[in-house]
């Protein structure tokens, strides 16, 4: 199977996953689809340069971040903030039980997020996200420590 | 897995696309089969090169020709194109086409008319030369899509009525498109405003929306469109809006317009709705 092949496999087999991951970066649907779309493109474009195709889950990942945070960049969308949300994350400790999808979302820097979303969502090995962070595992441990931290989560209950 | 944890992985995988996705990813495979062509790749950079840039205002000395300066013409209310402006370079495309009303017997009415078609225009090109350079500091050199396409369009022009549409679509990413409508009644001369064709204190929403509601629907099972009525996610039609853009078109009946994405999804464009006499009959000025 030629790399194109593969990735084409891996994209329809993968799609939702695409989709979903894109999202917490654009925080909306239009422009989520947009982002996967792009990077869509962008993969078939040089998937034939890809040197090891195991690693093209990984590879992919990448593309979606790099692309989502440029689509971001260019549309420069303001995100209104509803005042309930707000409120919300002002609120002192005990209320931030509730925390949600959204408001993790939005309180996370992107390089926190996506690896808990990689961690916990993708069920990604911290291996596999340093691949894909191109960060060495021991910086992948200490931003999700980091994240967490900030979520408010006891690493002992998750590790 | 932690509690916190886990509530947060159920809502991440309840986040789905929609149909559309699955079928533009497909096209986008079934198109990429017919790469790998070599004059491609030569047509696209030649066509990146190309740099069209045309402003001129009071165009050619035909359309510089005042339409009310002719005898017999006064009052003869037309609209012509005051000024173009195209940008296109790399990616970067702009058409701006501003209209310009004459023969308005209220000239006061008129001046005010043409100098906010003005101003919006600029407006507009001011944005995306600020965006353009932005773009191009961030991204030199480099391919962008951003588009702009400000134009006006001549709904109706009978002895009652003069209807333009002011459009402007914004291809930056997802394309959306807002609308301006300008309605003149030419008999009296003046704008006419949605509340101002019904009487004082008649609730013309309600009526108004019901019908769009119901038309919807009627659309949707027809599988004829895919209007946002009880969307889970876009939630309910919350009617039109008080002062909803609207048109007179050549029937002299409403035509209630809605944005790009207002009430429904891209596919469907601006959806407008023709509302039928017996709607409005009974509150109609």
């Amino acid at each position: 199977m030629t790399n194109q092949q593969l990735f084409e496999q891996h994209i329809i087999e993968n799609l939702n996953s695409a989709y979903r991951f894109a999202y917490t970066y654009t925080k909306n649907q239009e422009d989520a689809e947009d982002v996967v779309n792009e990077s869509v493109v962008k993969a078939l474009k040089s998937v034939h340069s890809l040197k090891n195709p195991t690693r093209l889950k990984t590879w992919f990942y990448r593309i979606i971040i790099n692309t989502a945070i440029s689509y971001i960049k260019r549309n420069k969308s303001i995100v209104y903030l509803n005042p309930m949300d707000m409120a919300e994350m002002n609120e002192n400790s005990e209320q931030l039980s509730d925390i949600g999808l959204e408001q993790m979302i939005d309180m996370l820097d992107p390089k926190y997020k996506s690896i808990v979303v990689l961690r916990y969502f993708e069920d990604m090995t911290l291996e596999d996200i340093a691949l894909t962070l191109n960060e060495n595992v021991s910086t992948i441990k200490t931003r999700l420590y980091k994240a967490l931290k900030i979520l408010r989560i006891e690493m002992e209950e998750v590790l | 897995m932690n509690d916190k944890l886990e509530k947060m992985r159920k809502e991440y995988m309840e986040i789905k696309p929609s149909e559309q996705l699955k079928d533009s990813i497909e096209t986008i495979l079934k198109n990429n089969k017919h790469r790998n062509n070599p004059w491609r790749k030569i047509m696209g950079v030649v066509a990146g090169l190309a740099i069209v840039f045309i402003v001129s205002l009071n165009m050619s000395s035909v359309l510089a020709t005042t339409i009310s300066d002719v005898p017999g013409m006064e009052g003869i209310v037309k609209v012509l194109t005051f000024a173009r402006y195209e940008v296109k370079d790399n990616g970067y495309q702009a058409k701006v086409k501003v209209p310009k009303i004459e023969g308005l017997l209220d000239q006061k009415l008129q001046d005010k008319l043409n100098q906010d078609f003005k101003e919006s225009a600029n407006t507009i090109i001011l944005a995306f030369e600020s965006d353009m350079e932005e773009l191009q500091k961030q991204f030199p050199g480099e391919k962008v899509n951003l588009g702009i396409d400000y134009g006006y369009i001549v709904k109706t022009d009978n002895s009652n009525t003069l209807a333009i549409d002011v459009y402007m679509v914004n291809t930056v990413g997802s394309s959306s498109t807002t609308h301006k409508f300008y309605i003149i009644d030419k008999k009296s001369q003046t704008i006419v405003t949605l509340p101002s064709l019904f009487k004082t204190s008649a609730d013309y929403i309600t009526p108004l929306s019901d019908y769009i509601r119901a038309e919807m629907k009627r659309q949707n099972e027809k599988g004829e469109n895919t209007y946002w009525v009880d969307d889970p996610t876009f939630g309910p039609f919350a009617g039109i809006k008080v002062n909803q853009n609207f048109y007179i078109n050549n029937n002299g009946d409403i035509v209630i317009c809605f944005d790009k994405y207002e009430v429904a999804p891209g596919s469907s464009g601006s959806p407008e709705f023709v509302i039928p006499e017996e709607v409005v009959k009974d509150i109609y000025n």
